[in-house]
């Protein structure tokens, strides 16, 4: 049998998705990202259980807090993203539904994404 | 219009090549798959079957293509329900991350709104969600790490991963329960 692949689409290793591995690795590198992140995230709930208004906002506008909180946002938005496209895929047939559903996972997550971040970024320098 | 010949291997999934027909034997496309055996069909060299209809009928083979079993089918194995149990997480999480964001958006606006995301936390309702939140993102994380495992080819054989489905269930419900009597007690 002789191989229908060009030598380029070895080399590029993309498959017939056009994109390879990529949502594969990039599942695997946010949730290898996410395990410090969130267990920092639980201990800091946990830290931050009962405290007050001035308190908490003490706390969240810190710099290291307020910078490993935006990576907590991101690598976690991210991976639920990939972890929903999938989801989305197995159950969604109707081509039209799926891409509208595609479409409101990116959405959905762009406004909880922008609104954590805007709250973290406030937080620390706006007051 | 051609005649449309499909052997019996196709349609059970194995691919068989197509052989060639010797003569117009009856239609199986409306029968079940378990019928098809006990029919006198002609057998190519490979053993596959033709099955002859016309080009209409090419919708009805569609429709009545044998399906797996479905979910009842099977018998509940502790793998199979930590997988079902790792999606359902995930899909819980994603959710979730509406009430972080409620939470740090109310905290950035004002000493009332933080209130009232603290007074409904706090509540029973909010405090049940919360403890569902916590453990979900703990057998989650667990499950995770059985895949990131996975990945690396090592744990896959049967009795090793019906032990990790087990653990990651003890292991979560234990993390959860821990966490939760550090936030009320130590601090």
């Amino acid at each position: 049998m002789s191989d229908m692949r060009t030598p380029l689409k070895k080399v590029r290793g993309l498959g017939s998705a056009h994109e390879g591995t990529d949502h594969f690795w990039r599942q695997r590198l946010t949730s290898v990202a996410n395990i410090p992140l969130l267990l920092f995230f639980i201990g800091l709930i946990v830290y931050l259980h009962g405290a007050s208004f001035a308190e908490t906002r003490a706390a969240l506008s810190h710099p290291l807090i307020a910078l490993v909180l935006l990576m907590v946002i991101i690598s976690g938005l991210v991976h639920m993203r990939l972890g929903m496209q999938v989801i989305i895929e197995d159950y969604v047939t109707s081509e039209g539904k799926k891409i509208a559903c595609l479409m409101l996972n990116t959405f959905f997550t762009l406004v909880v994404g922008v609104a954590c971040v805007f709250a973290i970024i406030k937080l620390s320098f706006g007051g | 219009m051609g005649l449309l010949l499909v052997p019996i291997r196709r349609m059970r999934g194995v691919n068989g090549p197509l052989t060639q027909c010797k003569n117009g034997t009856k239609t199986l496309l409306n029968l079940p798959l378990s019928s098809l055996s006990a029919l006198p069909v002609n057998q190519g060299s490979n053993g596959a079957a033709l099955i002859i209809g016309d080009a209409m009928s090419k919708t009805n083979l569609h429709a009545n293509r044998p399906l797996s079993p479905h979910l009842q089918i099977y018998k509940l194995i502790p793998t199979m329900v930590m997988s079902i149990v790792h999606r359902i997480t995930g899909g819980a999480l994603y959710f979730g991350t509406l009430l972080v964001a409620w939470w740090l958006i109310a905290t950035a606006t004002s000493e009332a709104q933080f209130n009232f995301v603290s007074w409904v936390l706090g509540s029973w309702i909010g405090l049940l969600v919360l403890l569902g939140y916590t453990w979900a993102l703990l057998h989650h994380m667990i499950g995770g790490i059985r895949h990131l495992i996975w990945d690396t080819g090592r744990g896959l054989d049967k009795h090793t991963t019906t032990k990790m489905a087990w653990a990651s269930l003890v292991l979560s419900i234990a993390l959860t329960v821990l966490i939760w009597v550090a936030a009320f007690t130590i601090l």
